[in-house]
Order: structure tokens, then sequence, then C-alpha cells
């Protein structure tokens, strides 16, 4: 197979078998050896909401506990003649709801204009696109135009399908299931979309570094659902195109 | 003739041929709600256990990387039952039935409404839970996750009777809590005291009525839901419509969210009940409570999209936008519990601590599912160990705290012996230790990419370590349960006495009334007093101490205030 002699020595999948254990998935360090942070936009508009929320979050915990920390040091009954008889307070507790009403308002704002941004990448043209066929328990990838289809063996995880997609290029993936309902994962990428039978799903990615990186299905689809995984390698430019230069026609891994 | 002209006898307030039946038929043909109520906690509770030994078999293979106690098929098998039964059989029950016991008795009821419909739906609860663990007894039980999303669930993918047995315990048990909640918002509505208006019936009847009404609403969409799955297991060319996968999954989970919910405000009406008791406060914020709580029934109606993120087929900005604002309702629940503790006077029981614990585990919940529900987030974190995490910590680090809060507290009430309190305290703190080694690990999890329903998993995923603590975690949760059910078994053995209210403390009607209280609940010796807040013992107790601060003054003498009402031993 031309695809073969072209494959790092990395790239070489053990076998085992599925009751033995598992294939040894790697993630590797490519490049500056920060495959996770700022691989991709897409990480970058997660990190930055994730940050805000986490930092929000914890804000509010902290500042629950201090509170009951101040109710449990103070009002206890060694200390208190009598509790108070005070349970009601209009004025604090409607300025409380508008002051809540207030931050969600932000996170919703926060949710919303990050999720339009993402949303409208997906309309935008793509330099390429690939259509992703899920299926008990493995996965096939055709690159329209190309005449390119790459699919794993597809016996529970001897042979991991590789996706190869070139570098600072629009990819619209088009996918569907032919069987149950999938759900197609990038966790580095942090992206993630389900594959539904008899419909096409479709979402836009660029990726900005070379890398490799696991992908895997994440909704339960049966019996062998934990080995329904697979690889996404990012090339440059030229790599790409060599690689797609020797993948006519079908191909295994 | 002679006998004609007696003079009439004063009649007892019960007459003697209604006095509850002894033995076991006086238990299971019981029309009486506490003996209902008791039944099906108990039932729950078996569920709990049973349920439970599938997590801490699930734990077990996943303690380390690609290991295999048990087979991918049980694997299958084991989340299936764990996660179905434990909403279904076990704390979606517990909830309705927290409501059975307490309702009629803080409405100052005699008996629950449609009394004899509340014991049916005891018995198709009971009936719908066999024939789901049936289930696990045919050659094929049920594999295809909790929420069986079609086609995987259909005959082709799922073939065998084990799937049907499931699909048909499911609508049991889920129709029984329906009609069982039925019960309990008529009680609520109709059957209250003179004096118990709408606005002075306790947080907790409060949490209740809303509880049960959702259950109400949604409950029949489960019901549509696992119909649709059984037409389809008859003809799995149903399925050959997308619209069908599709519209399955928004059924289910027009059911799936407020279930949710169901399952956790009555634990919330526990927690505020806990804390505005052991404070020696009413709870703080009642209108605003009660508001937010139907607010928050209301809004869970519309937030079933966010479960749908990733189908690519949802309105994902709306389910974000109405997902997110259910925060503010949220906000005032929380308000409440801290303002109650301030300016209270704080004794910390057993039942306080585990509401006290309630409060920043759940919220961890809370914050988190703000992230779920936001988009962008939730293409990382959907169908991941992070998903785990968010519901174990709003359902056990929460509804369960919630749930042992009102167990410690009002099981006095229910059996008429105290809980031990020392071990109340141990069983505490190891459940609050393995709670957190358990389900805190598992947001780091998620967060590196271990995808929820897997039989086992990479150590190349570099969360080795976090798995192995979730599944020392779960041992130390089952000491943690153990303890608490040897603590129910003794103190029902050795018979402390409970009196009417061995916390001095009740706030609500059911603390007048002998423990456990008599067939109509209250009785000649036992009347309902006036009634003029949500918290009329404590106004009782309060005129109490005012008449004493009053005497003081007038002797110029030192007497302390606090007695008590109504009989009971301060702690």
């Amino acid at each position: 197979m031309p695809g073969r002699s072209w494959a790092p020595g990395a790239m070489s999948a053990r076998h085992v078998s599925p009751m033995q254990g598992r294939v040894p998935l790697r993630r590797l360090s490519v490049g500056n050896g920060r495959s996770r942070a700022h691989s991709v936009p897409y990480r970058n508009t997660f990190n930055r909401v994730f940050t805000i929320e986490s930092g929000f979050a914890i804000v509010i915990f902290v500042v629950v506990l201090l509170l009951m920390g101040t109710a449990l040091v103070f009002f206890r009954s060694s200390r208190r003649k009598r509790a108070s008889r005070r349970s009601e307070w209009t004025l604090l507790e409607g300025s409380w709801v508008v002051f809540v009403f207030c931050m969600a308002v932000f996170l919703v704002w926060l949710s919303l204009t990050n999720l339009s941004r993402e949303t409208a990448s997906t309309y935008k043209k793509p330099a390429l696109v690939v259509k992703v066929l899920g299926f008990q328990w493995c996965w096939r990838f055709t690159y329209v135009g190309h005449d390119a289809t790459v699919q794993g063996t597809c016996n529970f995880g001897k042979t991991l399908p590789t996706l190869v997609l070139p570098r600072n290029e629009r990819v619209r993936f088009e996918l569907e299931s032919n069987d149950v309902v999938h759900e197609f994962w990038l966790p580095h990428i942090d992206r993630k979309i389900e594959l539904f039978p008899n419909h096409v799903n479709t979402f836009a990615e660029t990726f900005r570094h070379t890398g490799r990186w696991e992908g895997r299905c994440a909704e339960f689809c049966g019996l062998y659902h934990d080995y329904m995984e697979f690889w996404v390698r990012v090339e440059s430019k030229s790599a790409y195109a060599r690689w797609l230069a020797h993948h006519h026609g079908f191909h295994v891994g | 003739m002679t006998e004609l002209v007696a003079p009439p006898q004063p009649l007892p307030l019960v007459p003697e041929a209604i006095q509850p039946r002894a033995g076991i038929v006086g238990w299971i043909a019981s029309t009486d709600h506490k003996r209902i109520a008791l039944m099906t906690v108990g039932v729950s509770l078996v569920c709990f256990v049973i349920f439970g030994c599938m997590a801490l078999l699930m734990r077990s293979q996943l303690a380390r990387p690609a290991q295999h106690l048990v087979s991918n098929q049980v694997y299958n098998e084991l989340f299936t039952f764990h996660g179905s039964g434990m909403i279904v059989l076990f704390l979606t029950p517990l909830a309705v039935a927290f409501g059975v016991y307490l309702v009629p008795l803080q409405v100052g009821a005699p008996m629950i409404a449609a009394a004899r419909t509340c014991l049916f739906s005891f018995w198709l609860y009971v009936s719908g839970a066999i024939v789901l663990l049936l289930s696990l007894a045919t050659s094929r039980p049920a594999d295809a996750g909790w929420y069986a999303y079609t086609p995987l669930s259909d005959s082709r993918y799922s073939p065998g009777t084990g799937t049907d047995l499931w699909l048909l315990g499911m609508i049991m048990a889920v129709s029984a809590m329906m009609i069982m909640s039925g019960c309990v918002v008529w009680t609520a509505l109709r059957l209250r005291a003179p004096g118990v208006t709408l606005t002075r019936m306790p947080v907790f009847t409060w949490s209740e009525v809303v509880t049960c009404m959702m259950s109400v609403a949604s409950f029949p969409a489960l019901v549509a839901a696992m119909g649709m799955i059984a037409v389809g297991r008859v003809d799995p060319n149903i399925f050959s419509h997308d619209t069908w996968d599709l519209a399955y999954q928004f059924v289910f989970w027009f059911y799936g969210h407020p279930v949710v919910y169901v399952m956790f405000f009555p634990f919330v009406g526990c927690v505020a009940t806990v804390l505005a008791a052991f404070s020696r406060k009413k709870y703080f914020g009642y209108h605003f409570t009660i508001v937010a709580l139907l607010a928050f029934a209301a809004g869970s109606m519309v937030v079933f999209g966010h479960h749908l993120f990733t189908t690519g087929q949802s309105t994902n900005p709306y389910f974000s936008l109405t997902s997110i604002m259910l925060a503010v309702p949220a906000g005032v629940e929380y308000f409440g519990f801290i303002a109650t503790l301030m300016g209270g006077k704080i004794t910390i029981r057993t039942p306080m601590l585990f509401a006290l614990a309630f409060i920043p585990q759940f919220l961890i919940g809370g914050l988190t599912g703000i992230m779920l529900a936001t988009p962008v987030l939730d293409y990382e974190f959907h169908g991941s160990y992070f998903v785990v995490a968010h519901f174990h910590y709003t359902l056990f680090a929460g509804s369960l705290f919630g749930a042992m809060a009102g167990i410690y507290y009002w099981f006095p009430k229910a059996t008429g012996v105290v809980l031990d309190e020392k071990l109340g305290k141990l069983n505490f703190w190891i459940l609050l230790i393995g709670t957190n080694a358990t389900f805190g690990p598992m947001f780091v999890q998620g967060f590196d990419g271990l995808p929820r329903r897997v039989a086992s998993y990479s150590s190349n995923l570099g969360v080795d370590g976090f798995t192995l603590a979730s599944s020392i975690g779960a041992g130390i949760i089952a000491l943690g349960v153990g303890v608490f059910l040897f603590n129910v078994a003794k103190s029902l053995v050795v018979r402390v006495p409970a009196g009417v209210d061995p916390w001095g403390l009740g706030q609500g009607l059911e603390w007048v009334t002998a423990s456990p209280p008599p067939l109509f609940n209250f009785d000649e010796l036992h009347p309902i007093p006036r009634v003029k807040s949500y918290a009329p013992l404590l106004d009782l107790r309060q005129e109490v101490e005012d008449a004493q601060v009053g005497e003081a003054v007038a002797q110029v003498d030192g007497v302390g205030g606090g007695a008590l009402p109504a009989g009971g031993a301060g702690p």
C-alpha cells in the first residue's frame, strides 16, 4: 500500500486483542510541545469561556463558604441568647434577585456570543470537505472530490483509522451514521457532534497546528463503544498534498 | 329497649372498627399514608442498595485501566440498570414518598387524598421494580443505557425480551410515581386544616407541591418515549426516518430534565426545614422562595434541549438562554439558606450536618451546570465524565445529602424512636469524604477526555490516579451507607423513645402529634393548634418566650426562656 511507506514509525498501531487490553493510544506532543493549548481557534474559545466561568464559579463558591462559615462561627447557640425573628427583608431579597438576574444575563451573553461566532464558521466556504461515516464500531473518512477513503480495520481497535488534515485550511465535516447514534469527539480540540442515521450533520474547523490527536465516539453505541476510536493528524499543506496523492481509492489505517 | 334509651356515651374520635389492622395485611393493604410512605421508602432503599452494588462493580472495573473483571456486555447492563434504577426506582419514589408521609401532617389533614389510589400506585411501583429487575434474569438484559436512544434500543440492535421487560418496568414505575404525586398535590390543595392557607404551608410542603406538579406534567412524556421504543421494537423500519430518532430524544428529555428536579426539590425542602429548625428561626424569604420554586418548576419544562446541544438539530441558543436563567431561582434558594442561618441560634446535630454539607456540594453541581448550559463548553463536556461528575454532585452530593438530613430529622417522628447521634455523625463524615473522593476526580477525568459509559479505558489518558481515587471513594461511600443501615437497625432494636419532638425545635404541625402519629394524624390528645404562619409551632414557642420575658420583667427576675408548648426535651 503506498500509504504504508509514507507513515512514520510512531504511527504503527500494536495488535492487541480486545479482551487482553487496549490499543496503547498516545497523545503525541508536537511542535512546540503545546499540543493541547492553542491548537485550534476553537480551543481558544473554550479556554476563554471556561476560564471566565470557572473564575465566576470559584468566586461564588468561596463567597457562599465564607457566609456559611460566618454564620456557623457567630450564630452558634453557645454565643446567642435568642435567634433573630426577622424572616423577610423585601428590599434585600429584591435587590439580590436583580443582581443574580444581571449575572445570569451576563452568562447568557457570554454563551451566545461565543456560540454564534462558532456556528458562523460552519457556513463559510471550506477548503476541504470530509464525509465522516460512523458505524458499529468504526469510522470511515471520505475526502470529497479527491477519491480518497480511509477506514480502520474495525475489529475492535487493531488498526485505527487516521484522519489526515491540512493545517490552516477550513475543513467542513459532514457526518452521518450507518446504524445507531454515534458521536464524533476530538477531545483535545474540544468539539463534538452526534452522527445520526438518515441525517447529515455539519461542522467546520480550522486546525492551526500540526500534530496528532486521538478522537473517539462519545455516545454510547453498543457492545464495543469503548473501542470506537480514531486518530486525527494535522499536516502542513505540502505534506498533506503528498499524503493525498498516495491515497487514491480505499485505504485501511 | 333499655339499650336504646341508655345515655349516649362520648364517641371516641377514631371508632374501634377503623383502628389500624395489625400484622402484615395491616401494612400491605393499608390506606394510611404513613404506612404507604414508609413502605415506599423501604422499597426505594432496597433499590438503592441493589443499584449501588452495581455502581461498586463498575468502579471496581474502572479502578485500573484496561481491566476486565466483567465483560463489555455485563458492564453495559450494569450502567443501564444503575442509571435507570437509581432514578426511577430509588430517588423519584423516595422524593415522592417524603411528600406522602409529611404533606398530610404538615397541612393538618387526617389522611392523604385518594388513599386507595395512593396504595395502588405503591403496588404499581413495586410491580414495576420487579418487572424491571426481571430483565436481569433474561439471556440479554437491557443494555442500551438509561436513556435508551433509538435506534440502539430497537429490536435489531437490542434483541430479546430483556429490553422489553425493562421498558415495561420503566413505564410502570414512572406511572406509579405520577399517580402518587397526584395524591400529594390533591392533599395539599384540598385537604388543608382550617387556618392552613396556601401561604401558611411550610416550605417543605411547597417543595412537594411543586415537585408533584412537575411529575404530573412531565412523566407522561416518559411513557410516550418508552411507547416509541416499543413501537420501534415491533417494527424497526420506523427508525429509517431521522425525525423519529430526534423526536425520541426530545420526548425523552422532556421527562428527563424535569425528573432531575423531581429528585431534587423535596430535598431542598428537607434542607430548608432542617436549617430553619436548627437555627431556631423561620425560614428566611418564604414568599420569594415559593415563587422561585414555582418559577424553577415552570423553567424545568423548557430547558430539556440542553441535553441535545451536540445533536446538531436543536435550538442551542434558546436552550442555553433558558438553562442559564435557572440560576436566578437557584440563587433565590441559596439566599434563603444563608439568610436563615444568619442571625440564628444554631445547634449542630446530624440532620444539620447533612443540610449544611448540601449547601456547598450542591453548589458545585449547580455551578458546573452553568458550564454545561454553555454550548461551546458542552461541545467538549457532553458525554464525558465531566457530566457524570456534575449530575452526581447534584443528585448524590446534593439530593442524597438532603434526603439524609430529612431522614435523620423525621426518623423519630415516623418510627417513635431516635437514631444514634454518634453513629449519625460518623455516617456523615464517612459519606462526606467518600462522596467528594468519588465524584470530585470525575471532573478531571472528563476534562482530560474520558468518555462516560466505557467498560475500560487506556492508561494513556493520564487519568489513572483519578479513576483509582473515584473507585476508593465508592468503597468509602459503601461503608457510609453501611453505617447508616446499621444505625437504623440498631435504633429499631434498642428503641430509645422519641417523644412528641425529640429535637425540641420542630416548626411544622407534624411535631404536635404523637410519634408515630395516630391513624388519623391528630386526635383529642394531639389537636391541631392555631396556625398563624408557615411555622406554627415556632410561633407558639415565641409566644411562650415573650410571656416569660414579660413575667420576668414584671418580677424583675432572671427567668430564662425556651420552654416548649408541646412536650419533648431540648437538645
